[in-house]
This record gives C-alpha cells, sequence and structure tokens, in this order.
C-alpha cells in the first residue's frame, strides 16, 4: 500500500496535520497545570472515614513543594470549606524528592502529586450528597517562581451502604499510598543539639539491615530546625547510627521532638520497601 | 629532599585547611561581626559595609520578580518599612544578587526606573550579579533579611515576617520581624527574635 504512488497524499497537508497534532500534546495531560478533587470512591457512607486527593500538576519540569518546602519555595495551602458532617482528618504528603540548584536545598515533586486528604463523614449525615470547596494556593517554580491559586469544588453522592473504590483512580490512589512515609514501630530516634549541629541518633529493629552508606537522608518536618542539606555524615557505634545535620535558625515545632522523614534511596533492594519511614526523635538536653 | 618537600606539603596543606576554615568563619552569623564587602550600586558608586558605620544598616536581598517580594512591594509593605526607618536614619540597603540572564537581573541604568515606579525608597540598590554579597552573608531567598548595628555586629538574620506566603492577604496579621528588631535597636533595646527562617523565592545565583 505504502508503495502505490496513487496512495501518496502531498507532503504539505500532512506536515500541517502532523503540527496540528503536535499542538494538541499539551491538551493531553489532565489537569496540567493546576489542580484538581479526585474522589477515591464512589460515593461516602455515613459513619465512615474516606479520602479525596488533591491533585497539583505542574508544566513538564516544573516542581511543587513538600509541607516543608526547604530553603525557598512554598508549602501548598488548602482552605477547605465543609458542610455540616463533614470533619477534616489528616492531610498526608507522599515523600518528596531532594532538589538542589545553586546550592539550595528543596524538597518536593516534579511535574505532579496527588495529596491524601482524609475526611469523617458523621453518622447523621442527611441528605443524598455534599459538597467539599477547597481554597488552594501553591507555588510552581522552575529557574523562576509562579504564585498559583484556585478554588474547585467536589459533588459526592451519599448512600447509606458500604462505597467500591472508583476503578479509574484505583491506581492513583494505591501509587499515592505507595509513596507515603511509614511509622517506624521497632525503630528508636533521638535528637541532640550540639554547638551549631544536631545529632540525630537512629537505632534500627534488630536485625534490620540499615546501611546510611547508601544514601539515606533526613527530611526535617518543619522548614525551619534542621538547615536543608546535601546527604549528612553517617557514624556508627554499635546498633546506633548518629547523623550529623546542620541545625537551622528556628527550633523544632514541638520542644520535645524533632520530627522528619528517613528517605531511602529508590533504588535499594534491602527490605523493607517503604520509601521513607517517618521519625520522631526525643529531644535529649543540648550536649 | 624528600623530606623538604614533606614539610613544604604538609605546610600547604595546612594553610589550605586554614583558609577554608576562615572561609567558612566569614559567613554571616547573628551575634558576630557582620562580614565587611564591596559592591556597586545602581548609580555606579562603591559601596561598602564600612562606610556605614555607626548607623543602623538593613540588608535586604530583592528579585523585584519574585512572588513573595511582589506580596510585600504590590502592598508598599516594604516601601512603607523603607521610608519609615530611613527617616530615623537607618540605611536601608536592597542587595540583588541575581545573575546575568536570571529572573530579577536588570541593566544598572535600569533600577532607578525599577524603584521609582515601586515608589521604593532604599539608601541604595546593590547590584551583586557575581553572587558575592550574598554568599558572604548566605543569602537564600528573596526577601532574605539583615540588620547590622551600629557597632557593626550582625542583630538580625532571617525572614521579613512569619507568615510565609506570596499571599498580600496575609500581611495583616503577620509579625514583621525587621521592624521589630529595628524598633528594638533604635529603642537600645535586645532583639527579641534575631533569627529566623527565611522564606521566599531562591536568590537566582
Amino acid at each position: 500500500m505504502h508503495n502505490d504512488p496513487l496512495n501518496r497524499q502531498p507532503l504539505r497537508p500532512r506536515l500541517i496535520i502532523g503540527l496540528t497534532l503536535l499542538l494538541f500534546i499539551p491538551c493531553l495531560r489532565s489537569h496540567a497545570d493546576g489542580m484538581a478533587l479526585i474522589p477515591e470512591t464512589a460515593w461516602i457512607q455515613p459513619g465512615t472515614t474516606f479520602t479525596v486527593g488533591v491533585q497539583i500538576s505542574t508544566q513538564p519540569g516544573w516542581h511543587t513543594y513538600w509541607l516543608n518546602p526547604g530553603d525557598s519555595g512554598m508549602a501548598p495551602a488548602l482552605h477547605w470549606t465543609l458542610p455540616d458532617g463533614i470533619r477534616m482528618g489528616a492531610l498526608h504528603f507522599p515523600t518528596p524528592h531532594y532538589m538542589e540548584a545553586d546550592g539550595l536545598v528543596t524538597y518536593g515533586y516534579e511535574n505532579e502529586v496527588t495529596l491524601l486528604a482524609d475526611f469523617h463523614a458523621d453518622s447523621t449525615l442527611q441528605g443524598t450528597g455534599v459538597v467539599l470547596r477547597l481554597n488552594a494556593q501553591w507555588m510552581v517554580c522552575l529557574d523562576m517562581c509562579m504564585f498559583r491559586k484556585q478554588s474547585v469544588e467536589l459533588s459526592i453522592p451519599v448512600k447509606p451502604t458500604k462505597p467500591p473504590r472508583r476503578l479509574v483512580t484505583t491506581n492513583r490512589f494505591d501509587a499515592a499510598r505507595a509513596a507515603l512515609p511509614v511509622p517506624m514501630p521497632g525503630w528508636t530516634a533521638q535528637a541532640q543539639a550540639v554547638g551549631s549541629e544536631w545529632l540525630l541518633h537512629i537505632t534500627p529493629p534488630p536485625g534490620h539491615p540499615f546501611n546510611p552508606e547508601s544514601g539515606i537522608q533526613f527530611f526535617a518536618m518543619k522548614r525551619g530546625a534542621v538547615n536543608p542539606t546535601p546527604a549528612g555524615t553517617w557514624n556508627r557505634q554499635e546498633a546506633q547510627w548518629t547523623l550529623r545535620l546542620p541545625k537551622g535558625p528556628e527550633p523544632p515545632a514541638a520542644p520535645e521532638t524533632l520530627d522528619g522523614i528517613l528517605v531511602f534511596p529508590s533504588n535499594r533492594t534491602d527490605p523493607p520497601h517503604a520509601t521513607a519511614i517517618l521519625i520522631r526523635a526525643t529531644i535529649l538536653p543540648p550536649g | 629532599m624528600l623530606k623538604d618537600i614533606r614539610i613544604i606539603a604538609c605546610i600547604a596543606a595546612l594553610a589550605i585547611v586554614t583558609a577554608q576554615a576562615q572561609a567558612q568563619e566569614t559567613t554571616a552569623v547573628v551575634g558576630k561581626p557582620a562580614p565587611e564587602f564591596t559592591a556597586t550600586d545602581s548609580a555606579g558608586k562603591t559601596r561598602t559595609l564600612a562606610e556605614f558605620k555607626g548607623k543602623l544598616v538593613v540588608l535586604e536581598w530583592v528579585n523585584y520578580d519574585c512572588p513573595f517580594v511582589k506580596k510585600h512591594y504590590g502592598a508598599d509593605a516594604m516601601q512603607a518599612l523603607q521610608r519609615k526607618y530611613t527617616e530615623q536614619g537607618v540605611v536601608w540597603l536592597s542587595i540583588n544578587s541575581s545573575a546575568s540572564g536570571k529572573q530579577g537581573n536588570y541593566p544598572a541604568e535600569k533600577w532607578a526606573e525599577l524603584v521609582a515606579e515601586r515608589k521604593a525608597a532604599p539608601t541604595a540598590v546593590l547590584l551583586d550579579t557575581d553572587g558575592k554579597v550574598g554568599r558572604l552573608y548566605g543569602a537564600k531567598t528573596t526577601p532574605h533579611m539583615f540588620i547590622v548595628n551600629a557597632e557593626g555586629t550582625l542583630i538580625y538574620a532571617g525572614a521579613i515576617d512569619n507568615n510565609p506566603s506570596p499571599d498580600p492577604a496575609t500581611l495583616k496579621d503577620a509579625v514583621n520581624y525587621v521592624a521589630k528588631a529595628l524598633d528594638a535597636a533604635l529603642a537600645g533595646k535586645p532583639v527579641e527574635t534575631a533569627t529566623s527562617a527565611s522564606y521566599g523565592c531562591s536568590v537566582k545565583y
């Protein structure tokens, strides 16, 4: 067929069609450079907890920020307006990426992230549906930053039965959950301020193949408590590993604990397979 | 001969280590002498920190195209601080460390117009295109604020206020750390919040 000269179209119209199709490529990205609310379930059931995905997308290559943005940037600010009978639960941020430019460190997400917002529907919830309203502000940055503001709403039906997950978004929610930092049963953590540094002492559970030389990093949960830094220096004393981190200009959020996540390199093979674990280090008296 | 080379190598190594240590010590630390610097202002004049000895000096890292900076200039908030405190004898230096070709970098002759457009009132705008002063002070963001007292000691380093957002609506209820520190210093009192985590766009080194 292709060799049939009669079937050959002139080059120019084909070129125009091709170029026009190229122009449509940006349209193929759903919600490019914006924010969207995605319900996990087909409806909500009174007396249960449910999850809504807050999907933030950027132009290719741009990034948004974790709850601690690092040296610059801003965590997304979400202001919800909820109907009677719906209460806000936890907001979960997937493990962010470490980004470095001109010696400044930031934590965030390239291209797209889905934050998981939990809500509780009271058992007394009336009616056949509810509307959740979100006013969101966030920064998108590449070599410059832009401030984004958007208001969206989400209508979800209310039914008395257990809701199924929406098939179209199952993968998205599974991926977002798999990327959340996980709690650390069996691990102990302590932090001590010594001069201009934090000494973060970590003891993994017995038998855990913890190997910080493979590039395990600590990201503090609050901006200002620890200066964001490239991989710090780990030292081992028997079962306890110590990471030295530069102290930031502000105290930790709570006086008793230094909170953050230990982030494992994505190419590691040792268990557990979490991308990061939550660390709540008890603060010891200054050394 | 071999011994001589070893000794020379040792001395060279020691010199490098000492130089490194000194280089690290020159970064800005609150409570310590503010690092001296020399920079050219937008009028082409050479300015030094030393020339302002005896006065309170504010160093404001600025990039007029950064959304966080726009919050403070769009609402006439930064300019109001500049006017209020320069009238009381405070020296206010706006420093732009954007590298050539990066966001916020403008030719020297454009700055008078940019400042006039905003009705800004800094004592001078310093053009730190090579980022030397910015690196010396560890300026991370725009804005990033530093205050040097009359004795040349750094008395504040950090954010302009306690609300890390580019939304102008957040200005009303924010605690302005710089105003508080300047008021304290002018009244001869210690600065209550002397360090904070600066927020904003990254400095475009």
